[in-house]
């Protein structure tokens, strides 16, 4: 099979062996190069002797010896950005806003759906060009956020390179508010090189109620922008070292 | 029954007061507070006048002692009425209290039913701020009367320091609404305020562990009463049980959701969790057990037995009762309605977090056990009809028909099930096309309609309907079987068999599968392969007994030759193993010539019959064999008895106004029953243990006459 991502390679990693062939056999019919690891210690001896050939890495959050989110630290110590690193999982237990903070970038379901593979592929793969272009469609948007903040970044609204985290403060009587729904926003802040937020984006995690140092809002991951506002955000993001992916919401 | 208290606009209002001015007073508190339909009387025998006649949703009472002479008419005995009178279930009653009655009655009053007591002032505005709180419970507690009530009760007792009473309510409120967390909560106050800490200590950290908004209403209570208790030891303290499973059985090829799963069951105090990793084990262990288990909860891609027909196959088995849990990332919210028809009754996306995980649980066994939510409610409803529980089906229907914010179609949906579970299979029938007509849940109704027309031989109409719900979800084992049984009384054959062949590849192992594949080979004059899969089944009865019914169908028809045709066909697929039944299919045969009128050929076969030796079915061939033998030989007719077929579904032909009438006294019987723990505020769920019970006879004591009128009667 050719298509733009033929004959990338691919790092995946989970204890369980039927998870892992099974995964690695969808890269595999997608013309991928799959490699192959029992945990987060062997995953990280792949990954340092083939840094500059994987593209990305999928890797199981419960593992012996080395969990997925020590792996993800790891990764991230010699690697900050890139490559894409995605959670899969049936069971969050590393909360989905301290993996995003942390710097993975997707989490999906264990078993996988169909298509799904290729879905994150195309996602996690896509170049800056075509990066928050296309307009999904069949959605159904469930709220609509609009809201202008006099601060940037503050502790109510902070951008990541894949997504941001506004707090509920910033948006009462959003009721349409739920994990996984689809909300559009336009956003404006007062800042020289930052205007505009204005597009589709998905909530991936919740938090409902103020925590120590962390307030209450949610994630919200990117889908798509207007281009009234494309090309300067994305501009503005490559220009900041060490972005998270999702910022937790930490107040400061 | 009356309106309930939340329905504003119709709820009968009733103030007992002996003062005018104070009567007038609370009538227009009640009147500011949006209710309508407002009675006010002096006296306790005045209201019980008004309650005979008019529905009284609430009855506000001064608790005063009726002052006339001839009246010794207390609020006990109005509680008392309320309980037994099935019209009158409905009511509640709240109590104004002056300081002067004496706290050991309202705790009585609670016990037979108070929903709440108030504080009597002359003021107007601290009647209305007594009142105010009512709502706001209310609010908080979404208009469940039952916990509205036990928020009064619970401080009353902790005020009066009855601490063994309060500790009974709060175990019983958690066995109504199980897994609460909030419940919980005050059932480890209770128990601290007997002194039995180490419970507590476990029952906080669940309390924490289920809803961690709850978190500083732990701590402040660990602060209290367990200061110098370390978070290690009440980890170990013997865990209860708050959502009261015992047996748990959870499904996912995926070890890892299998240990947290079962660590958070295990935190929460249950004790028996039986873990597979492929569907064919777990559905091997459950047909072994005999015994339905709490709760199931598991992955829809599962190895050895699928998902969906796993869960087909567990409602197959008669466990309908347990709820099942599907956790997976493959499904979207829009599959929920095709998991629901097949015996889902919640489904959770992966991946998922502990709290999730805890609401969902709590959720689907709380609607399960006390259902709240209309959808709930129905499935319940329907589990219990079909598992033929239909005296408790109709309890909770009559919950459902009176609530007036449930849609006509669902009400239609309900009928028709009720209809069709009680052998009514016209009205059935015609219910659920109206409940279609009405916008109602098609896939459902399809179903329940495409049985009726297959119970009322109205094959085309079955076959349409199947065909239509097929094409909305193709992986219901039980409608292609249906399918497939339509399509061979049509005659088509190839939609027959595909069917068959549909069913087989979704559940290969399934018997009714295996049967109704022998089935469609016999039709189809495919007798080697009919005999190859026969040859794999234990019992051959229920194919025989299918094909037997379709052929005195066939016969009474007027289609003889197709009969006896399909006698042959059957006798040829037998296999050698089951000679008894062979025999008995060739009796059959033979009775059937001699029906057609074929004297000779019925003498024949029957001839060959006898002489085998199957004793029964030798014993009726010989006795056939000697009356067409004497017929042929007189050249006469032979007599025989009309066949019997198998008894013929009900069928009601009703003119509307009949059908109305029907409806009304159906109504009235479903209102004809005892009040249950629940159905009154605490009444059946608080029981006073330190109260004096002669002194709670007293209270009862003589209770007034009480006859219920409509109100054209009244005088």
């Amino acid at each position: 099979m050719t298509g733009a991502n033929a004959n990338k390679t691919v790092l995946v990693v989970d204890d369980q062996e039927n998870f892992l062939d099974a995964v690695a056999f969808e890269f595999e019919i997608m013309g991928m190069k799959p490699l192959k690891a029992k945990n987060g210690i062997e995953g990280f001896e792949i990954f340092k002797a083939k840094k500059d050939e994987i593209e990305m890495i999928i890797s199981d959050i419960r593992m012996p010896v080395c969990d997925g989110g020590q792996f993800l630290d790891k990764v991230r110590s010699i690697a900050k950005q890139t490559p894409p690193f995605v959670f899969m999982t049936g069971f969050a237990d590393l909360k989905p806003a301290e993996a995003y903070d942390r710097g993975a970038d997707a989490f999906v379901g264990k078993p996988l759906k169909p298509n799904e593979v290729k879905n994150i592929v195309d996602m996690m793969l896509c170049t800056d060009d075509k990066k928050w272009l296309e307009i999904p469609t069949n959605l159904e948007i469930t709220e609509s956020i609009n809201k202008k903040f006099s601060n940037f970044p503050s502790s109510d609204f902070q951008i990541g390179k894949s997504g941001f985290f506004i707090s509920y403060a910033s948006c009462p009587g959003a009721f349409g508010i739920e994990k996984d729904s689809v909300i559009e926003f336009d956003l404006s802040f007062n800042h020289e090189s930052f205007h505009q937020l204005k597009g589709l984006g998905k909530i991936v995690w919740l938090r409902m109620e103020n925590e120590e140092k962390l307030l209450a809002g949610c994630g919200v991951m990117i889908l798509s922008l207007d281009v009234s506002c494309r090309d300067k955000v994305i501009k503005f993001l490559s220009s900041v070292d060490e972005l998270k992916t999702i910022p937790k919401g930490e107040s400061f | 029954m009356a309106s309930t208290l939340k329905e504003k606009d119709f709820c009968g209002v009733l103030v007992i007061e002996p003062a005018s001015s104070i009567r007038q007073m609370i009538s227009e508190i009640v009147k500011d507070f949006g209710y309508k339909n407002i009675f006010h009387v002096s006296s306790n025998k005045e209201a019980l006048h008004v309650l005979e006649v008019e529905k009284i949703g609430w009855v506000i009472s001064s608790g005063s002692k009726d002052s006339q002479p001839d009246s010794n008419v207390t609020i006990f005995h109005i509680l008392k009425l309320i309980s037994v009178t099935p019209r009158l279930k409905g009511t509640l009653v709240s109590l104004l209290t002056d300081g002067d009655q004496d706290p050991e009655e309202i705790v009585f009053a609670f016990e037979m039913g108070l929903f709440s007591y108030h504080q009597k002032s002359y003021v107007k505005d601290a009647v209305s701020d007594e009142f105010q709180i009512l709502f706001n419970y209310l609010k908080e507690y979404q208009w469940q009367f039952t916990l509205t009530s036990a928020a009064y009760l619970r401080e009353l007792l902790k005020e009066r320091h009855k601490l063994k009473s309060l500790l009974a309510l709060e175990e019983n409120l958690l066995s109504m609404f199980p897994g609460s967390a909030d419940i919980l909560l005050h059932l480890a106050e209770a128990e601290l305020l007997n002194g039995r800490k180490d419970t507590a200590a476990s029952m906080l950290g669940q309390v924490e562990m289920l809803d961690k908004k709850l978190s500083l209403h732990c701590k402040k209570l660990k602060e209290k009463y367990l200061p110098s208790t370390e978070d290690s030891q009440m980890a170990t303290a013997q865990t209860f049980n708050p959502l009261g499973l015992k047996r748990v059985v959870l499904i996912d090829a995926d070890t890892d959701v299998l240990y947290y799963i079962s660590e958070l069951l295990g935190a929460v105090g249950v004790k028996q969790i039986e873990q597979f990793e492929d569907g064919a084990s777990a559905f091997q262990w459950l047909e072994g057990e005999k015994k339905e288990p709490d709760l199931v909860i598991m992955e829809w891609r599962t190895f050895g037995i699928s998902g969906p027909v796993l869960v087909q196959r567990i409602r197959q088995m008669g466990y309908l009762q347990v709820p099942i849990i599907v956790i997976s990332s493959l499904i979207e919210k829009s599959d929920f309605p095709i998991l629901k028809e097949m015996g889902v009754d919640h489904c959770q996306t992966k991946p998922f977090e502990q709290a999730d995980f805890y609401a969902s649980i709590v959720w689907a066994i709380q609607q399960n056990r006390c259902p709240t939510e209309q959808k709930s409610l129905q499935l319940k409803i329907r589990r219990l009809l079909h598992a033929e529980k239909i005296e408790e089906a109709k309890r909770l229907m009559a919950h459902f028909f009176t609530d007036d914010r449930i849609n006509e179609s669902s009400k239609l949906e309900i009928e028709a099930e009720y209809f069709f579970a009680t052998g009514e299979t016209k009205q059935a029938r015609d219910k659920g096309i109206a409940a279609i007509k009405h916008g109602g849940d098609s896939l459902l109704m399809l179903n329940l309609v495409g049985k009726s027309m297959l119970k009322l031989k109205e094959f085309e109409g079955a076959l349409r309907c199947f065909e239509k719900a097929n094409s909305i979800s193709s992986l219901n084992i039980e409608r292609l079987l249906n399918l497939a049984h339509a399509s061979i009384e049509v005659g088509n054959m190839a939609q027959a068999a595909a069917a068959a062949e549909s069913a087989k590849n979704l559940d290969p192992t399934n018997l009714y599968v295996a049967e109704m594949e022998c089935n469609v080979r016999i039709e189809t004059g495919t007798p080697e392969q009919a005999q190859a899969l026969m040859e794999n089944i234990d019992s051959g009865k229920n194919i025989i007994s299918y094909m037997n019914n379709r052929a005195v169908s066939l016969a009474r028809n007027g289609r003889f030759e197709d009969s006896i045709d399909l006698y042959k066909k059957t006798i040829v697929s037998l296999p050698s193993k089951w000679k008894d039944l062979k025999a008995l299919v060739t009796y059959n045969l033979g009775l059937a010539y001699a029906r057609y009128g074929d004297l000779d050929l019925a003498k024949e076969i029957l001839k060959e019959v006898s002489e085998q030796r199957i004793f029964e079915v030798a014993k009726k061939a010989g006795s056939l064999l000697k009356r067409v033998e004497v017929a042929v030989a007189s050249g006469g007719k032979l007599e025989l008895q009309e066949q019997k077929l198998p008894e013929p579904e009900k069928i009601e032909e009703k003119d509307p106004a009949q059908a109305e009438e029907q409806k009304n006294i159906e109504m009235d019987l479903l209102e004809e029953f005892e009040a249950r723990k629940g159905d009154i505020a605490c009444y059946l769920v608080f029981f006073y243990v330190e109260g004096d019970r002669s002194r709670f006879d007293e209270l009862v004591k003589d209770l007034p006459r009480f006859l219920q009128r409509s109100s054209i009667e009244k005088t």
